[in-house]
This record gives structure tokens, C-alpha cells and sequence, in this order.
């Protein structure tokens, strides 16, 4: 990465946030975004059906600075940190390791969670899964894209023992999740206090996300009304960062 | 209830990370569990150790940490694990446990299964020895593929730095303390004992990550603390799996030798570019010579005509 060149023509590549990106492909645009919104760099977000192919790793978002590409929301950051951009100077270093392992916690644990409803539970892939993934493509790809991908997503759950879990299972886990982010966050502004840091902008996607979101389940929005703290934080945030 | 682990070895109860945070999790709440050292891991439901059989009749046996934990905290013991915890101090646990499942426990997967130097001495060796033919060969290899798994395509060099600063990380967070939560043990003391003590005190011959984490003095004095007071091993438990441990210490100053040789043969070879040696181009040409004359012949370019003696 060359973290000298110039912060100009920047652009933010995302997948068709209304109807095309997955819960936690959102997620992580809009958590890009809004930590760029954050340290209140300029940059120009275009939608495109097929990121995943633009992206040399395949993965989402994108972000393009002249001819260097930066995928993913931890390469991003560090790349935005690198260039001397820092959210986090007022943190000492256990508050630092703490941030680091709430990303971590929304990263691999609520992404799971997400991963398994969508992908797992057959009405939802059904309803929303498969028409949202086929949808930028023509048949017979729009029935085999979402039946591939939904192979490789089993695998990925089997892998880490979730394919045994059922539907309550997967809701303490997301309950777990919740508690830890919601005692954190207290009753402060930020996770971290008065200031915000790029666990923010990555719990700002998800909580985001799982409100507005549109399933045929509702259990994890469910659990999540119990910690109204979160979603105070996800408004003010909103309010911030996304109203002119 | 019964918790059956790996045999013990290497001044460890067992050297397998998911079976060593059982027992020292157990330990740390001196619940009445009895720990059975097992070789037999086909028993188990999700054919991996640990595991744990509980004793009232068909409850099914255990193989998830968390859950580990609940019956742990449910078994009407003196000392409850995580119990004297505050809700933000419960947060920063579950964050930490995730935190390490993702950015660490890869890089000690990688160490074990999938550098194949120190897999070839001693994971495949200790495995292969604890288990039956062919039963060790499947196992090994499902183990082996699952790791692959794991990492996800991920290269050896992007694990090790995220493991690097997951080290860093933990350091940070032990400070001078004696466990993570102040002065008493918890689960998260379990996880993080699980995933160093084999990297501590397992011999291997590519040790990256182990020379980084002798870097931590507050690590180590933790792993050794942790180590004697939860996991004491009995000197007949280490008697039993002497012969192995003689035999995996020679391998890995074998591999050790043997690297530094490859790597001293392949610095000189570097160094003389290898003339293709004459022979080799003689019997090519011959080979391209004989080819090109059987091609003509067949197609007719060359002909020959036999012209036979009439024997008169």
C-alpha cells in the first residue's frame, strides 16, 4: 500500500445497497462510510452490480484512490491511518485493546449470526437471500450464483459448528453480542466516550442494518429492542453523520 | 461427570488447546469433574476431543466451550466461575474470547497443521503415535484440512501478524496482573492458557510465533503460573509418554539441522548457475533426430524400398 499519494479522487465502490448487498455486505459499506464521514474526508460512493468481481480479493467495499485499491473495512482504516488520520489518539492502549476486540466480536460473531439467517434459515434465503443475490443477473445465473454461494456460506458454518445450532441458539449468541456492545456503550456518547472511533462507525452498520432490515424473522430485532441504548446511539449517530 | 482429553506430554495435561482450556476451566472452579486421558476420539459426537459425558442418563455429551461453562456454573459448586464479574467486565470477556478465536487461535492452528515442517515432526508424529493405523492417517487429515479451512486462504505471513498483534494485544491487557480480571480466574484465563501453553512449551522447528511470545515476559510467567497451580502434571502420567517425548525432541533438532543444511545448499546453488549437463543434450538430440526420421519415413517424405534377394 502506498500511503504517501494524495487523499484525492477518492471513491467508495459499494454493491446496490437497496437491492443487491447482503446484511452484512451493508453493513460494512455503511460502516466504511460512515467512518469516512468521521474523519471527514471527501469521497464519492459509487454503486456497482459487480464489486465483488472489481475487488482483487472479493471483498466489500471497495475503496479506489487513483489506481490503488483498498478492500475491506480493517485494511481502510489502516490505510486511513497510515496517512495520519487517526480516530483514536485520545485512547489509552487497554482502551485500544478493547476496541479491538468489539470489532472483532461485530466482525466474526454478529456477521455469523447474520451469515447463518441468511443463509440457513430456508425462508429467508428464499425471500430475501436468493432474489437479492440473483437479482443483478440473468437466468439460469440468477439461480445458480445464489445456490453456489449458499453452498460456500454452509461450509464457512459447518466449519465453525454453527450448522447444529438452532434459531435459539443463534439468538443468545446475538443476545451475547448485544449485551457486551450495550454495557460498553453505557450511557455514554460513543463506545469510548465523547469521541468517535472506528468501533462506532462498525457498530453504527450493523445496528443500522438490523433495524431497517426487512425479514421473515424477526428474533434478532426482537432481541435487540431489549438494549435501547443501541438504538439511541444508532439515531444520533444517523443524525450526525447522514443528515446534511 | 467425565472429561475426556488428550494423553499429556510436554510437562502439559494434554497438548491439544481446546481440551487444555476444558481442564483448566474445570480446575479453576475445582468442580468434581474426573479426567479421563483417552485416545479414542471416535466416542465423542463431533469426533473431536474434548469432550464431556455427564452423568444423569441421556443428557448428550459436551463439546462447546460456552456451554461448558453454563453446566460449570449450574453444578452448585463453592467456587462459580465469571460469577464476581461486573457487566462490563462480563462484555470485555465475550469480546476478548471472540477477539482470540479470530486473530490468534488461526496462527496456532497454522503452527501446528499447517507449517509443513512442524507438522511433518511433530504434530503428525505425536498424533499418528497416540492413534491406531489406519484410524491416525484419516484423522490426521481431517484435522489437517479443517485447519486449512479455518484459515480460509488466508497466507502464513497475514495469520502470523494478526497474531503478532493479538499477542501484543493480550500483553497489554495482562499488565501486571495476575489474571486478565483482576485477582480472580476466569473462563477468558482458560482460553488464553489454552491457546499459549502448547506454543510455550512445545518444541517445533519453525517457531515464529513462539520466539514473538518469549517476547511477553507477562505471557510466560502467566502460562507457568496457570500451568502449576490449575494443571500440575504427575510424574507418571509424564513417565508414560517419556519414549514419545525422546523421540519428538531428536526429530526437531533433525529438522532443525536439516533446514539450516537446505538452507545452506540452496544459498551455494543460488550462487553456481548449473550448466545442463552434455549428456543430457546428446541423448535429447538423439531422441529429436530418431522422432524427425520416423515422421518422414511414416509420411512418405523418405522412402525406402527393400529390394529382395531372390535366393538363386
Amino acid at each position: 500500500m502506498n500511503a504517501a499519494q494524495d487523499w484525492e479522487d477518492v471513491s467508495l465502490f459499494t454493491p446496490y445497497l437497496n437491492d443487491q448487498a447482503l446484511m452484512y455486505d451493508f453493513a460494512n459499506c455503511l460502516a466504511v462510510q460512515t467512518f469516512l464521514r468521521m474523519t471527514s474526508l471527501p469521497f464519492s460512493v459509487r454503486q456497482r452490480p459487480n464489486v465483488e468481481f472489481i475487488s482483487p480479493n472479493a471483498v466489500i467495499p471497495l475503496l479506489k484512490i487513483n489506481k490503488t485499491l483498498i478492500t475491506g473495512f480493517d485494511a481502510i482504516v489502516d490505510f486511513v491511518n497510515k496517512k495520519g488520520v487517526i480516530l483514536t489518539t485520545h485512547l489509552s492502549e487497554t482502551q485500544i485493546a478493547d476496541m479491538r476486540a468489539n470489532i472483532s466480536l461485530m466482525h466474526h460473531l454478529l456477521k455469523t449470526v447474520e451469515m447463518y439467517i441468511l443463509w440457513k434459515h430456508d425462508e429467508t434465503y428464499a425471500k430475501v437471500t436468493k432474489p437479492r443475490v440473483g437479482s443483478v443477473y440473468h437466468w439460469p445465473l440468477s439461480s445458480i450464483i445464489p445456490f453456489m454461494r449458499r453452498r460456500a456460506a454452509l461450509t464457512k458454518l459447518a466449519d465453525k459448528e454453527w450448522d447444529t445450532k438452532t434459531m435459539d441458539e443463534v439468538g443468545e449468541q446475538a443476545d451475547k453480542v448485544f449485551r457486551a456492545l450495550s454495557a460498553q456503550l453505557g450511557t455514554q456518547k460513543f463506545l469510548t466516550g465523547d469521541l468517535p472511533t472506528e468501533a462506532d462507525a462498525l457498530l453504527f452498520g450493523h445496528m443500522y442494518t438490523l433495524i431497517t432490515v426487512r425479514l421473515p424473522l424477526t428474533n434478532i430485532t426482537n432481541i435487540l429492542k431489549k438494549y435501547p441504548n443501541l438504538i439511541d446511539f444508532t439515531k444520533r449517530v444517523e443524525q450526525l453523520y447522514f443528515k446534511q | 461427570m467425565e472429561l475426556h482429553i488428550w494423553p499429556a506430554d510436554f510437562g502439559l495435561p494434554t497438548i491439544d488447546v481446546a481440551s487444555l482450556q476444558f481442564l483448566a476451566c474445570s480446575k479453576m472452579c475445582a468442580s468434581p469433574v474426573r479426567v479421563v486421558h483417552s485416545s479414542r476420539p471416535w466416542r465423542s459426537p463431533n469426533g473431536e476431543f474434548p469432550m464431556v459425558s455427564q452423568t444423569d442418563g441421556d443428557a448428550k455429551p459436551v463439546t462447546d466451550f460456552e456451554k461448558f461453562v453454563d453446566i460449570l456454573k449450574k453444578c452448585g459448586q463453592d467456587v462459580v466461575i465469571d460469577a464476581d464479574l461486573t457487566s462490563i467486565e462480563r462484555a470485555q470477556l465475550d469480546a476478548f474470547s471472540s477477539y482470540l478465536h479470530h486473530n490468534l487461535y488461526p496462527a496456532v492452528l497454522h503452527t501446528f497443521w499447517v507449517d509443513e515442517l512442524n507438522y511433518n515432526t511433530v504434530t503428525q508424529y505425536w498424533y499418528a503415535s497416540q492413534l491406531h493405523f489406519p484410524y491416525n492417517s484419516y484423522y490426521l487429515e481431517k484435522r489437517k484440512k479443517k485447519a486449512l479451512r479455518i484459515l480460509a486462504g488466508k497466507t502464513g505471513t497475514e495469520v502470523i501478524r494478526d497474531a503478532f498483534m493479538a499477542l501484543n494485544t493480550l500483553s497489554t491487557k495482562l499488565g501486571d496482573n495476575k489474571f486478565f480480571c483482576g485477582n480472580k480466574p476466569t473462563s477468558l484465563d482458560a482460553l488464553v492458557f489454552g491457546y499459549l501453553a502448547p506454543l510455550n512449551r512445545v518444541p517445533m522447528p519453525s517457531d515464529r510465533l513462539q520466539v514473538q511470545l518469549s517476547a511477553y515476559p507477562n505471557l510466560c510467567r502467566f502460562v507457568e503460573s496457570v500451568s502449576s497451580i490449575y494443571c500440575p502434571v504427575t510424574s507418571d502420567e509424564l513417565k508414560q509418554t517419556e519414549s514419545i517425548r525422546q523421540v519428538i525432541l531428536s526429530r526437531v533438532s533433525k529438522a532443525k539441522i536439516d533446514q539450516e543444511a537446505i538452507r545452506v545448499a540452496t544459498a551455494t546453488a543460488d550462487a553456481i548457475p548449473d550448466e545442463p549437463p552434455i549428456r543430457d543434450a546428446i541423448l535429447f538430440g538423439i531422441g529429436a533426430v530418431a522422432l524427425s526420421l520416423m515422421f518422414a519415413i511414416h509420411t512418405g517424405l523418405i522412402q525406402i524400398t527393400v529390394e529382395e534377394e531372390i535366393a538363386e
